[in-house]
């Protein structure tokens, strides 16, 4: 039986990753909360965690994956309308910063922790995903900026970032094929490492971000 | 900053070329946009205040130099659309464009505490302001050999801030849209690329009269033992990137700072 056996978690977002990742997590021993973003506003964020909270009993772990669907759809800077760019980007950062803001007094009450989830390319850039590359660093920072001022709260934040399947670019950073030989798989790849974040061995880890790509991009 | 153009800065470097500043009325904006005009190009200060725009467009023009001043709030596509259109317009096209105005940090807040107006402000100036003028400018910069984009980000962009959070999460946002546009536009010819400065700027003036401890701290922090001069520092940065010296350099941040901040 796992370690994390009654640790409480949220995982937010929608879609396939963040299905893997409540799936991974709840197979090692996580009592799963899923938080679908219905719009983007740090009440919806507040209700939505406190509903969590009643029915786990405490938040110990917040895992945010989301991102709006238009961020992964491919388009270059050229052809992108206004209001996709503000979809793409604006509203997946916003998303990051109203979820922790509504997250501080759940995992200030838990002494608990809070992962983001972003693809690589924000790191690496990505074109053609110029939108979802500059939400993702926005993210990566948010997440540096909550942990200093979190650490008084005995609240760590840390980011993970994974290969983003979806560009095919991403398997080309490097002039070799990637060091494991292939994408991460949420469920049995990033989930444990999310684990790992919200173990007593991390607890001195705060501000950082993981590279969970396989090691394709080396350049930290 | 002094009138007349630092000697480190080239004079000839720019000819023929014309650069957008945004944000260029005071601060590191006027010491690119002074930087730019010294090295020859025409200089088009994009300002929202029009009252702070002008005069520094008259002093590069009392140098000698060529630069005016047209009004245009970032936040605005529109006003974008116009500065661009009226630039080209002017000198006949459009080969630089830096992106330097930044709606107001706001005071120092928790994540938990920051306020609304200054995080929107935020997004809508320094990214969709990004996307807008990169968009906006490329059919232009598309045409010349040469042309580049430059955004100012900053090192709370890299290391994040503890009590200005989202300050650092759009700078560290301009260096993910920078990364991904020099790889989409890098075929095109056309150079995308950050500078992450310090220097001595009004809003820097009006923080060391608040904390005269804050001088000395920062010049101790700094291996070059002082705070950056917006044009002979910053803009002689910005020169270079401009330029066809940097014709092999894309994608990359270059932070300007004396030292302070020593990143991967």
């Amino acid at each position: 039986m796992s370690a994390a056996t009654g640790r409480n978690v949220v995982v937010v977002g929608d879609g396939p990753l963040t299905a893997d990742l409540a799936d991974g997590l709840g197979s090692r021993g996580y009592r799963v909360a899923p938080l679908a973003v219905r719009e983007v506003s740090r009440a919806m964020f507040t209700d939505a965690l406190q509903r969590a909270h009643d029915e786990l009993g405490s938040i110990d772990l917040i895992v945010h994956a989301h991102a709006h669907p238009l961020a992964a759809r491919a388009g270059t800077i050229a052809d992108l309308a206004e209001r996709d760019w503000i979809d793409a980007c604006e509203s997946t950062l916003d998303a990051a910063y109203r979820l922790g803001q509504a997250a501080h007094p759940f995992l200030a009450a838990s002494h608990g922790h809070l992962v983001f989830l972003v693809p690589t390319i924000g790191l690496t850039g990505a074109a053609g995903y110029a939108a979802f590359a500059t939400a993702a660093e926005g993210i990566r920072a948010l997440a540096k900026g909550m942990a200093k001022t979190w650490g008084h709260d005995h609240i760590t934040v840390n980011t993970i970032a994974y290969a983003f399947a979806a560009d095919p670019a991403t398997t080309r950073m490097s002039l070799v094929p990637p060091a494991l030989g292939r994408l991460p798989i949420a469920e049995t790849d990033i989930a444990p490492v999310i684990a790992l974040f919200d173990s007593p061995d991390a607890h001195f880890v705060t501000g950082a971000t993981l590279v969970l790509d396989g090691g394709i991009w080396t350049a930290l | 900053m002094t009138d007349v153009a630092h000697p480190a800065l080239p004079p000839q470097l720019l000819i023929g070329r014309t650069a957008i500043v945004t944000g260029g009325g005071q601060g590191v904006g006027e010491g690119i946009a002074r930087a730019l005009a010294a090295a020859g190009a025409n200089v088009v200060i994009a300002a929202r205040r029009v009252e702070t725009g002008e005069p520094a467009a008259q002093a590069i023009r009392d140098r000698g130099h060529r630069a005016i001043c047209m009004p245009c709030d970032v936040a605005s596509r529109a006003d974008i659309e116009r500065t661009v259109a009226d630039t080209v317009a002017e000198f006949g096209a459009l080969d630089i464009v830096v992106h330097n105005a930044v709606s107001a940090v706001g005071p120092v807040a928790e994540v938990q505490d920051g306020s609304d107006e200054v995080w929107e402000g935020l997004l809508h100036t320094a990214l969709r302001a990004s996307f807008n003028l990169a968009q906006v400018s490329l059919p232009h910069l598309g045409e010349r050999d040469g042309s580049t984009l430059i955004l100012l980000t900053s090192p709370a962009g890299i290391e994040g801030s503890a009590d200005r959070a989202t300050y650092g999460a759009v700078k560290a946002g301009q260096r993910g849209f920078a990364k991904s546009l020099a790889r989409e536009w890098g075929p095109l010819g056309i150079r995308v690329n950050c500078i992450g400065p310090v220097a001595m700027t009004p809003a820097m003036a009006r923080a060391y009269e608040a904390n005269p401890q804050l001088e000395a701290r920062i010049n101790a922090r700094t291996p070059l033992g002082r705070i950056g001069d917006p044009e002979a520092d910053i803009g002689a940065v910005a020169v270079f990137l401009a330029s066809d010296m940097a014709r092999y350099v894309t994608g990359q941040t270059l932070i300007v700072d004396g030292g302070g901040f020593l990143g991967l």
